[in-house]
């Protein structure tokens, strides 16, 4: 893994070397990391987002708005898990969730955290049958993450 | 009619003994012509082949790589179960209906049967048992310590060490679940993995033998998660 530095949000967040890397890809996803292309099975990848939040929303309001969302926007979604937990010594929020894409069964896990009034989402996401290959190189990830 | 199908989703319900009949005749054996006519009225077969919607899935039926059994058990001790077969590119789910005899066949590609098993074992969020201590206990003594009365489950958890362990398991049983992926590994030996939860008000187990004992672990959704993702066999671990 390798330490990526945004060069205008600042935040580092290490990415496993040989991926992909997209800077800016839409406004407020900073970064797109994606493994490299291996024929027609869904690419591993990790997608950074930024919002700014309202001042009083805090993270549990913000999450449990994010996760309403969820089932809306993903086919065949299904909550596995939800975990408060720390990321760089904040508080912060793991949900785990699995939902049909075009390439087949992903499972994907989202970190969110809050560093002052931006909410900071990152998810990590790979071919469900796969989770177990990548989990600890998402984990470091996410641990990694410095806003 | 006791044959249910629906050629525009797959859906399949029908008791048990024409499941077999379909199976056998995919199989390529003699099935009775009162089940085939049943099978034919519905649907589901057309002169004497499957229709062309349930044929991945009875071809896994048909010629498994793999084969699963589920069983769940709910704190009132009422048992529901399933089967399973799954091939390269197909699996089979057939599950018992709450209704008297009825089973409903479930297609699913192998890579979503972590979520089809995930669902219908009510799997999601549950809260973090606090002690991270595993227990030993005689099948015996988890019976009592899952048992729909309160007291009884409270007697039984007087027999643990005390800690928040033994409160933690005998918080009270939501569902008691095991899956079995079997099949045929190298050399012709036996091969499989089995997995099975208990799922409490405190929060999630997993059950091990251990010794003419069981060994219960406290666990959390995302590692029952990767079990479920890890189930199947992997090409490494097949005769073929």
């Amino acid at each position: 893994m390798q330490d990526f530095r945004h060069p205008a949000e600042g935040f580092v967040l290490p990415v496993p070397t040989e991926w992909q890397q997209v800077v800016d890809a839409q406004p407020g996803i900073p970064l797109v990391a994606i493994e490299p292309e291996r024929g027609p099975w869904f690419r591993a990848n990790a997608v950074l987002t930024i919002e700014p939040l309202d001042p009083t929303l805090g993270l549990d309001a913000w999450q449990d708005q994010a996760l309403q969302m969820l089932p809306q926007v993903l086919d065949e979604f299904l909550l596995v898990d939800l975990e408060d937990i720390e990321l760089g010594g904040q508080p912060a929020r793991r949900t785990l969730a699995h939902y049909a894409a075009q390439a087949g069964a992903v499972t994907a896990e989202l970190w969110a955290t809050v560093h002052e009034s931006r909410g900071y989402t990152l998810t990590t996401s790979v071919g469900t049958l796969e989770y177990d290959d990548l989990v600890d190189t998402f984990t470091a990830m996410a641990h990694g993450l410095r806003p | 009619m006791t044959v249910q199908f629906d050629a525009a989703t797959g859906r399949l319900r029908l008791p048990r003994d024409e499941f077999d009949a379909l199976a056998t005749l995919v199989r390529g054996g003699d099935v009775d012509n009162a089940r085939l006519a049943e099978l034919r009225s519905a649907g589901a077969v057309r002169g004497r082949q499957p229709h062309p919607v349930l044929v991945p899935v009875l071809g896994a039926v048909a010629e498994p790589v793999c084969g699963l059994r589920l069983e769940l058990v709910d704190d009132q001790r009422r048992t529901e179960q399933g089967e399973g077969w799954v091939a390269g590119d197909a699996a089979a789910l057939l599950l018992e209906s709450p209704e008297a005899g009825q089973c409903e066949l479930v297609a699913v590609h192998p890579m979503f049967l972590p979520a089809a098993i995930a669902r219908i074992v009510r799997l999601g969020p549950r809260p973090r048992i606090p002690a991270a201590e595993p227990l030993q206990v005689r099948p015996e003594l988890l019976d009592r310590l899952t048992s729909h009365h309160s007291g009884v489950r409270e007697d039984a958890a007087r027999e643990l060490p005390p800690g928040a362990s033994a409160a933690a398991l005998a918080s009270g049983l939501r569902l008691d679940w095991s899956v079995r992926a079997s099949w045929t590994g190298l050399r012709d030996s036996l091969g499989g993995r089995t997995l099975r939860v208990l799922d409490t008000v405190a929060g999630l187990w997993l059950v091990e033998p251990g010794g003419g004992a069981m060994v219960v672990w406290p666990t959390t959704p995302t590692a029952v998660w990767r079990a479920l993702v890890l189930l199947l066999p992997r090409d490494v671990e097949l005769s073929r």
